[in-house]
């Protein structure tokens, strides 16, 4: 069964057959059988289906994005709360504590007190909290690492409800569908991260460690800074194809209920090259982070320590982050729609 | 005139006497800055460079005068390139063979041999197969930084010798600010010739006699010399044509540039200078020389100029500036940054020249050294100094100008006031830093931090440090994943042969024979820019000036020694010495001239300086000008401070404690309060062992504030005061009794020492108004300051700077996050 979507001119994806778990199994197996075999002949998916389909289903999904930051939020609170418990005791009753917080009075400024942190007190505070700072930067690891393990959560989730094709997605469908994904999205992040790693191996300890002796004995200190950048350069390039050959790989694990991780990973590093695909990425995840940048135009005017602008604040930081993971739902989702039909 | 009008005449004199004086500003010790030194030697040296061998063949002849009234009997030179000869020198053994990052090299060393020394008209004695070496510093019998010459006939006292010598130096792989870089492409020629140490006057062991001061290169230490004048000759092979810079005034040989091309297609450069004790010079293939005039009317700041006269009492014109041949020998991929160059020197001209006196010589050289010899920069030599920078510099961030400052500084500090920077590192390397920081101060907006990706600043900074997970996984702090990703883990890779054919194939010759697993594995700054986007989620800390700069970085070390009294290589530690040498005597400086006013202190270090200048000054000597100038401006006996800041181990650290404010018993009956009065009461401790004297700022809630002064010898802990119930109103008060008018002058009403201040005082206040805030120092006198987190407390809380830095750690976190969520 399948529908099509108003607006849409190539169908949605195969809404799940409302049958018993056994016999779904049977179909899943016949459906595995048949893409292996005699691959559905669908419309070639155009660019702007894709961004489509992507772009859909990030807007219908605000339930699940609005979980998703929660969870993010979370995370963080874990360490940002030790962060705040040990800066405000030195700031929050500090005589200049309005200065600090972007609104000097008479009495401050009489004292040479500006707006802003204050430099010196806040090196103070760093070298009072040493070790609270540094505990956080162990705290921050490991957040960062449920975090990645999260991701291998959301991104079953967000590929599941979608090829899913319900109308509707909710956080249970999206927790459901991230669960029975989870092993398959973490084992691509596994072999992504392997290839991160080796890139990083052959870019920046073979590759420069052959040629920085004689860059840096080239006349011109421009040789060596420019030898740094290009390598960056082209590290940053592989870490975007592996990044888009991981998602490809993901949504072909989805849409056609695959487990070879491995053979998926290495069928997204060459399907990856495609135009398509990359142009999908591209146009979704270039224009969010240029929304991310010009935020900080919003944040950097947002001074003050009235509740307004510290709530402001808030929202701000939390639209940032609604705006990462929904430019990571459609370009997941975008290239579900792509890899569906491109078999 | 009546007798009785006759006396009454003759007290009003004696009145006036004594007080138009002091009315007046405090007259300058001395107007006229010396033009002149004593020219204790006159050095004519004629070098000539072979790049391929890394050395220098010299011939000279030295004239030396002996003035003290003593005979002197031997010579004693530096011979300072020794230190780089072998592991075995003071100076290696010392910094255990590093520098500035730079690894000594044994392969490239460098080393001085005295081939020759002998007395014009006399007989030889120095015998280059025998040469004798004084160690007495710390009896190295390996280190030959100083040779002695016994001289068969003594140099009597007030009488000259001229020596003949010749020597060959051999030029190091750059390290500790000299040698060669880029394969010969780069020479920084210091420290390169035999040195006289300094024969003088010193008390030993009680009885005053005179002796050789002249100390083995220390790893802390720089160096110390008497002026003269240097005629010296330059010989560089073609490569180095017009290339060459050096100290002094370049003298027209008839060629090109003033040079003068040889038979065998060498170029000499001849250069003099006078009244300096050192001479360098540079050469380097790639420079790009700019000539610029400083040229003080254009580049002056009269402004700054009418105010210094006006605190000095000299007309305007006493303190006129010469003009300045400026030389940059920059680096062509810093051409871009011959800007920034020019107005950081041209800046120092001008301000240090009307602070401390003029710089009186015709030329100035700038050097950019070679990217190759890093380890060339950051250092001086009179009328040449070495900057150093970057391809990209950060325009909020005063890099390269402040080590051209400094450095320009030590024109002043070391090299026209010729401190002994054996001895009293602080006095060069501490009033430099005070000065370049006066110079940052008057001309920039200070230091902005900024995280670097991809090559380029973005202004800001990590709430915590976090640079990314695969940069963290090899932290201390995840003792597991450290050990698993710690750079030992190495595979084979050049030697491997499919790797052989490959980097044959693409003629690239380094391949490594290992790679490391994780090595230089962390931070990929681009992606960290994607990951964090900065602008967003860092946090924006103003600039930061000089001043509070110094004190941070001061009061990140823990003290050990005092200041002064030790010399560079007795400090505990390196940092120690460098803590002592640099940032705290500025910071000290600082609280000087904040306790003093600004007034005095720019008339103290302009008298200092004149009154040094060409000479040779011990700490004793600024601490006796410092308190003549102190004492001639009202100030009262400033030798308990001077002793506090500069002679003391103990670190200065006051605070408020605690604020208690509650409604007041009624008088006479209990358990009961007065509504409508309060008693408030604020604890004012002394957190470290140095005492001061130390103003108390206290808010009410009406809008009253007090001053109080807690004074250093106040030994009562518990003081009432009643309330003011004048709102708006600062009113001073002495803690003790009397009302203390201004800041810098309280000195004056400070009483003798009664006893040790208490290392806490509690103020009681009761009234209708409750105090809401205390601070101390609210003037930020003390630079020394170490921890300005506890100065001050209030009783009302504001959430908004905490929260503020809460909220960009919790976007910084959220979005690095999901970033990590998408991999």
């Amino acid at each position: 069964m399948s529908t099509k979507d108003p607006g849409m001119d190539t169908p949605l994806a195969p809404v799940p057959d409302p049958e018993p778990k056994s016999k779904r199994k049977g179909n899943r197996k016949r459906r595995g059988r048949k893409q292996r075999g005699q691959p559905e002949v669908r419309d070639a998916a155009s660019l702007r289906s894709t961004l489509g389909a992507g772009l859909r289903y990030a807007l219908r999904s605000w339930r699940v994005l609005l979980f998703v930051v929660l969870i993010q939020l979370a995370l963080a609170l874990t360490v940002v709360m030790p962060f705040w418990t040990a800066v405000a005791p030195h700031i929050d009753n500090h005589p200049h504590a309005a200065a600090m917080a972007g609104t000097p009075d008479a009495h401050d400024t009489a004292l040479g007190w500006e707006a802003g942190m204050h430099p010196g007190l806040w090196r103070d505070i760093k070298r009072e909290e040493a070790t609270t700072f540094e505990g956080l930067t162990a705290a921050h690891f490991w957040i960062a690492v449920i975090a990645w393990l999260f991701g291998s959560v959301a991104a079953g989730g967000f590929l599941g409800t979608a090829v899913s094709g319900e109308s509707k997605v909710t956080v249970g469908r999206f927790v459901h569908m991230g669960g029975k994904y989870f092993g398959r999205m973490l084992r691509v992040g596994l072999l992504f991260a392997i290839a991160y790693y080796l890139a990083g191996r052959i870019v920046f300890e073979a590759w420069a460690l052959s040629v920085k002796p004689d860059e840096i004995q080239a006349a011109s200190e421009s040789t060596s800074w420019w030898g740094d950048r290009i390598r960056e350069g082209v590290f940053v390039l592989l870490f975007f194809w592996f990044r888009i050959a991981a998602d490809v790989a993901r949504a072909d694990l989805v849409v056609y209920s695959r487990t070879g991780a491995f053979r998926a990973f290495f069928r997204g590093l060459w399907r990856a090259l495609s135009l398509k695909p990359l142009l999908t990425a591209l146009s979704i995840g270039l224009p969010a982070f240029l929304i991310l940048l010009a935020l900080s135009f919003v944040t950097g005017s947002l001074v003050g320590d009235s509740w307004v602008v510290l709530l402001s604040l808030f929202l701000v930081f939390q639209l940032a982050v609604a705006i990462r993971w929904a430019s990571r739902a459609a370009v997941l989702t975008g290239l579900a729609h792509y890899v569906e039909r491109h078999p | 005139m009546t007798r009785r009008g006759l006396v009454v005449l003759w007290g009003l004199l004696a009145v006036a006497a004594h007080v138009v004086p002091s009315l007046l500003p405090a007259p300058a010790a001395r107007a006229d800055l010396p033009t002149e030194s004593k020219r204790t030697i006159d050095y004519k040296i004629e070098a000539r460079l072979d790049a391929k061998t890394r050395e220098i063949h010299a011939e000279g002849r030295l004239t030396w005068e002996n003035q003290t009234d003593e005979p002197v009997n031997e010579m004693r030179l530096h011979l300072y390139l020794n230190a780089f000869k072998n592991s075995a020198s003071t100076f290696m053994r010392e910094r255990k063979g590093t520098h500035r990052g730079n690894r000594f090299d044994p392969r490239s060393a460098g080393q001085i041999d005295l081939l020759s020394f002998r007395r014009k008209g006399g007989d030889k004695v120095f015998d280059p197969e025998k040469p004798v070496f004084w160690h007495g510093d710390d009896g190295n019998e390996d280190d030959q930084t100083v040779i002695v010459i016994p001289l068969l006939t003594p140099v009597a006292a007030g009488g000259k010798a001229t020596f003949e010598l010749s020597w060959k130096s051999k030029m190091p792989r750059v390290f500790a600010r000299t040698g060669f870089g880029g394969d010969g492409a780069f020479f920084m020629v210091a420290q390169w010739f035999p040195k006289p140490g300094v024969w003088q006057k010193e008390t030993v062991d009680g009885e005053e006699k005179c002796v050789w001061n002249c100390h083995q290169f220390h790893g802390n230490s720089e160096f110390y010399a008497n002026y003269g004048s240097y005629d010296v000759s330059i010989t560089v092979p073609p490569q180095f044509k017009h290339k060459v810079g050096a100290s002094g005034k370049r003298v027209d040989l008839g060629g090109e540039k003033g040079g003068r091309e040889n038979a065998d297609g060498t170029w000499t450069y001849r250069h003099t200078v006078e009244h300096v004790h050192d001479f360098a010079w540079v050469c380097g293939e790639e420079f790009m020389i700019v000539e610029e005039d400083f040229k003080a009317a254009e580049h002056g700041d009269p402004e700054e100029q009418a105010r210094i006269a006006k605190i000095l009492g000299r007309p305007t014109s006493a303190l006129d500036l010469d003009d300045v041949t400026v030389y940059f020998l920059l680096q062509p991929e810093h051409a871009d940054q011959l800007g920034r160059h020019r107005k950081a020197v041209f800046r120092a001209i001008a301000y240090m020249g009307y602070w401390f006196g003029k710089y009186p010589y015709p030329t100035l050289t700038v050097v950019d050294p070679d990217h190759r010899a890093r380890g060339a920069g950051g250092m001086e030599y009179p009328t040449l100094i070495t900057g150093g920078t970057r391809y990209i510099r950060a325009e909020k961030q005063t890099s390269p100008e402040g080590v051209l400052i400094h450095e320009f500084g030590h024109q002043h500090f070391y090299g026209l006031v010729g401190s002994n920077e054996f001895r009293h590192a602080w006095m060069d390397e501490g009033m430099c830093t005070y000065a370049t920081g006066k110079v940052l101060m008057k001309a920039y907006d200070g230091w902005t931090n900024a995280q670097w990706y991809g090559g380029f600043p973005v202004y800001g900074e990590r709430p915590f440090d976090f640079a990314g997970i695969a940069a963290e996984s090899r932290g201390d702090s995840l003792p597991l994943v450290g050990w698993l990703f710690d750079d030992k883990w190495k595979v084979p890779f050049g030697d491997v042969g499919i790797v052989r054919s490959i980097a044959k194939g693409l003629e690239v010759n380094h391949a490594p024979k290992m790679i490391s697993l994780w090595g230089q594995y962390g931070e990929i700054s681009p992606l960290a820019f994607v990951r964090e986007v900065p602008p967003l989620t860092h946090l924006s800390v103003p600039a930061a000036d000089a001043k509070e700069y110094e004190r941070w970085r001061t009061a990140e070390y823990d003290l050990s020694d005092p200041i002064a009294g030790r010399r560079a290589w007795e400090y505990m530690t390196r940092r120690a010495y460098a803590t002592n040498s640099y940032r705290r005597p500025s910071s000290s400086l600082r609280t000087l001239g904040g306790f003093v006013g600004d007034e005095t202190m720019t008339r103290i270090m302009r008298i200092y300086c004149e009154r040094y200048r060409f000479g040779h000054p011990e700490p004793e000597d600024f601490f006796a000008v410092a308190n003549e100038i102190a004492k001639k401006d009202g100030k009262g006996d400033i030798t308990w401070l001077l002793d506090s800041l500069f002679q003391s181990e103990e670190g200065l650290d006051f605070g408020i404690g605690e604020i208690d404010v509650r409604p007041a018993p009624r008088l006479g009956k209990k358990a009961d309060v007065e509504p409508t009065i309060h008693e408030s009461s604020v604890l004012v401790r002394r957190f470290e062992a140095m005492r001061m004297p130390m103003d108390v700022r206290i808010r009410f809630d009406d809008g009253t504030i007090r001053e109080f002064l807690w004074d250093r010898d106040d030994t009562v802990r518990e003081w009432s005061v009643a309330t003011t119930d004048t709102p708006g109103v600062v009113n001073r008060v002495m803690l003790s009794e009397d009302p203390v008018p201004m800041h810098g002058d309280k000195l004056a009403r400070l009483t003798p020492a009664r006893g040790q201040q208490a290392r806490w005082v509690r103020l009681r206040f009761r009234g209708p108004a409750k105090v809401v805030a205390a601070e101390t120092d609210p003037h930020y006198v003390f630079s020394l300051d170490r921890n300005r987190t506890n100065d001050g407390h209030s009783t009302q809380r504001n959430a908004g700077a905490s929260v503020q830095l809460a909220l960009r750690a919790l976007g910084w976190i959220e979005l690095s996050n999901s970033f990590y969520g998408g991999l």
